[in-house]
């Protein structure tokens, strides 16, 4: 059961970020902050084709640059195996994973790694990469996936057949797996429906956008053993990947995460660091590999772009009786797009009978995607969210009050099969019907929009431990690196748990080392998952104190009771004891017993689904089709804020995010498949000055599961901004637009049809 | 006996369609042997990339979990996030 919110002291305040001084001081050290003695420097050969086989590679002119220490190739590498991991979003193949890192028999993308070089200084790294030779048989590619589905387009992989169809397909093919999701009677519910809209809609491929790229240090000593440091969202999974990439013993890998500059799901999975360990391996000394900002446009997974089609019907009421949905999603140059959640989120939102999504995971000559917030929902959702919108229009409803008809609550089953337990929907349309935003007039060539938005969030595997130092201070150490300010949630819980001051707790991120397995930073979990692992290990602690005053009085254990801090005796029949403080009870631990400490370490379920409702207001210039966002407010059940300030910037970047996905980001290929724009100068993010302050608002219906209540927050704010930004340039123009992104030149040329 | 509930796509796969499979079983370790042993390879699948929602819980990597005829099973893909 939930603690009450009468009794917190810290949960719901807002603490000094542990991390911050670092941050704004320079201290602080991300990936390739690291220097260490002796230490080379790596560089990354990369495919100038989207599709070739590679004939051979000669690196000889190359390994006699003085000054190169090891050349890399696929030859080096052990041959993977083909075998399932669970990688950010999706499960993966091993030996695509591999192929992913290094290019063996073919590249499948313009920037697929062939080589990697390691030499005493960047500059003669970067010379001997260019004096590798490669020679390739260049083959036809593809970059659209419908283009990729036709019968006549060039096949990525001969292995790849059809997966989620019977029987199985003979013939190889671009389209890797069909999923399907059904409830009810779909035909029956539009034959109930007194309106049917159906769209088709696209959407681009956009890039996870970190600041910080992708770096690493690798350093492998004579005996086998490996230290990395690297930015990433999952040390173990470093760990993980490289052991089975490279048959090394996970014993003898220890990773240590940086301080990262943001991941959203695109650093939950390995580019560099295989490379850089058999770098060090081959050279005998450390090497550091660091990405340009163009290496991670070419390199590096965006999440799909993809094509769908969405129907919906209601009645003149405002019922919906049926909702369908066809998604095509890119998966890159290898299986694994997240079209199987966004196929489950689709309809997520809403309490219906009939429903039916069917998707296809297509592969084609684009970098291999990988996880970015919410992965899959934000692109199903616009879809369904904009038809939604239209049919609330076209009925005459207020969009708010359509979706609060047929919005989701305890009980509904969802579209994808499992019953809502304790959840938020109605709340969040309930709370942005109520601010002042919908409610402020809008002017001549102004428009509104809203969408909602859900996520299932994920709990999964999480340690910490809780040491009491002899002062009385806390030193906390878990294993989730920290990307969204989760240091400063764990202090918080450890220290309602222990009823002290929370700048005593020191929270620390430590290595694969010196704690036990965490899943990756991902899926909204480190303050629920690793939070309850925390909580658990402060009770653990909690419950040592309470044995050592019982020592001290003489007194069963279950006389004693932890009370604002201190030891107490639990009733006047124990005895007239003085409490004794957290600072008492550590002074004297040497002569009760030794150290005290608090451990757990769980698997943690029952995370709890997490929806949002956003609302934004725009003004379209009709001369030059761009778009102003004027004001934007993000509602969100959150379950509880621990730390209501980074929650809710939580939910301000994801909007942001959500918003350059709805106007401004895309990929754009020359007609040799090679990516155009690999740059934020001509892949261009919103900025501060592109957007207004986002107003977020935090609604609470506790997690029943999680001691505070807490639901993951980070997945949930990315999903609703494409419909939302959609919806509003509609209301604005008179046009519904069906591609993003809505860029001035689509915008002219949707308002130029309609006249 | 408990009842299985599959998505749409895996019935048509492994179960002839069947959306509601029943097999006896008392906690997920021994229905992804029966579901193997009823339906050869879903119980594979299930281990290698799905996950067991029981009463509206998603459980990513569920074993010893105890099921009963009472239960809401759903076996849905694994869900991971950004």
């Amino acid at each position: 059961m939930n603690e009450q919110p009468k009794q917190f002291k810290w949960v719901g305040t807002r603490t000094i970020r542990p991390d911050g001084v670092d941050k704004v001081t320079g201290r602080a050290m991300y990936g390739a902050d690291l220097t260490l003695p002796g230490m080379l420097e790596g560089k990354v050969v990369r495919s100038p084709h989207a599709h070739a086989r590679i004939i051979s590679i000669d690196t000889s002119k190359a390994e006699a640059l003085k000054g190169v220490k090891a050349v890399v190739t696929a030859a080096d590498m052990p041959e993977a195996e083909s075998k399932l991991v669970a990688a950010g979003e999706a499960m993966i193949n091993f030996r695509d994973l591999a192929e992913n890192v290094i290019a063996r028999q073919k590249v499948l993308y313009a920037g697929h790694t062939v080589a990697a070089v390691a030499a005493t200084t960047n500059d003669i790294a970067e010379r001997a990469a260019a004096l590798i030779k490669v020679e390739y048989e260049v083959l036809p590619h593809v970059i659209d996936v419908l283009d990729a589905m036709k019968d006549d387009a060039p096949v990525l992989h001969d292995h790849i057949f059809t997966g989620g169809v019977k029987p199985k397909p003979e013939k190889a093919s671009n389209v890797a797996n069909r999923v399907e999701f059904a409830l009810g009677d779909v035909d029956a519910g539009f034959a109930q429906a007194d309106i049917v809209i159906e769209r088709n809609f696209t959407t681009e491929p956009v890039h996870q956008g970190y600041i910080e790229p992708h770096a690493v240090v690798a350093d492998m000593g004579q005996d086998g053993k490996v230290d990395v440091w690297c930015s990433s969202q999952g040390h173990f999974m470093v760990r993980s990947f490289c052991a089975g990439l490279l048959k090394i013993e996970m014993s003898k890998i220890k990773v240590t995460a940086a301080e990262i500059g943001g991941g959203f799901g695109g650093k939950t999975t390995v580019y560099l660091e295989p490379l850089a360990i058999m770098l060090s391996h081959k050279a005998g000394r450390p090497v550091r590999m660091v990405m340009s900002r163009e290496e991670v446009f070419r390199a590096s997974g965006p999440t799909s772009g993809a094509a769908m089609t969405i129907k919906i019907g209601a009645t003149k009421d405002g019922r919906i009786t049926a909702g369908d949905a066809t998604l095509y999603f890119q998966a890159g140059a290898f299986p694994g797009s997240p079209v199987g959640p966004a196929a489950m989120t689709a309809f997520a939102p809403y309490d219906l009978e009939n429903v039916r999504v069917v998707g296809f995971d297509v592969v084609s000559n684009r970098q291999k995607v990988v996880a970015y917030r919410a992965p899959g929902a934000p692109i199903s959702e616009y879809g369904v969210e904009s038809v939604v919108d239209e049919l609330a229009e076209k009925l005459g409803i207020d969009p708010i009050e359509f979706r609060a008809k047929n919005g989701a609550r305890e009980g509904t089953k969802a579209a994808y099969g499992v019953t809502f337990g304790t959840i938020g929907m109605q709340e969040t349309l309930e709370a942005a019907k109520a601010t002042e935003h919908y409610k402020i007039p809008l002017g001549p060539n102004q428009g509104r929009g809203v969408a909602t938005g859900f996520w299932f969030n994920i709990g999964g595997e999480s340690c910490a431990g809780i040491r009491i130092n002899e002062d009385g201070t806390v030193s906390l150490t878990e294993g989730s690196p920290d990307i969204g300010g989760s240091r400063a949630s764990m202090a918080i819980m450890a220290a309602e748990v222990l009823g002290i001051d929370v700048t005593k707790v020191k929270p620390s991120v430590v290595d694969t080392d010196a704690i036990g397995y965490h899943f990756v930073t991902g899926g909204s979990r480190v303050t629920f998952a690793t939070g309850m692992a925390v909580v658990d290990a402060a009770k653990a602690a909690v419950d040592e104190l309470r044995a050592r005053a019982a020592k001290i009085w003489g007194v069963d254990v279950d006389g004693v009771v932890w009370e604002d801090g201190h030891a107490k005796p639990a009733s006047t029949n124990v005895g007239d004891f003085e409490p004794m403080s957290l600072a008492a009870l550590a002074a004297v631990a040497n002569k009760t017993g030794g150290p005290i400490s608090g451990h757990a370490d769980i698997n943690a379920k029952g995370a709890g689904p997490g929806f949002g409702t956003h609302i934004c207001d725009v003004e379209v210039d009709p001369e030059t089709g761009f778009v102003t966002v004027l004001r934007y407010t993000a509602v969100q059940d959150v379950g509880r804020a621990i730390h209501p300030g980074y929650v809710e910037g939580q939910l301000q970047g994801g909007a942001a995010q959500g918003i350059g996905w709805a106007l401004n980001e895309a990929y754009m290929y020359d007609k040799d498949g090679k990516l155009e724009n690999a740059g934020f100068l001509d892949y261009r993010v919103p900025v501060a000055s592109d957007l207004p302050m986002i107003d977020a608002i935090l609604v609470e219906i506790p997690n029943p599961t999680h001691p505070f209540g807490v639901r993951g927050v980070g997945e949930v704010p990315i999903i609703p901004p494409l419909a939302a930004v959609n919806n509003a340039v509609a209301a604005a123009t008179g046009v519904r637009f069906t591609a993003l992104p809505l860029s001035p030149p689509a915008i002219l040329a949707g308002m130029s049809a309609k006249d | 006996m408990i009842k299985v509930a599959l998505t749409s796509g895996t019935a048509s796969q492994y179960t002839d369609g069947k959306t509601e499979v029943n097999v006896e079983a008392k906690n997920v370790r021994q229905m992804v042997a029966a579901l193997e042993r009823d339906f050869p390879g879903l119980g594979t699948e299930i281990q290698q990339s799905m996950s067991v929602a029981i009463d509206g819980v998603i459980l990513p990597d569920p074993y010893l979990e105890a099921v009963d005829e009472d239960s809401e099973i759903f076996i849905l893909p694994k869900i991971g996030g950004g």
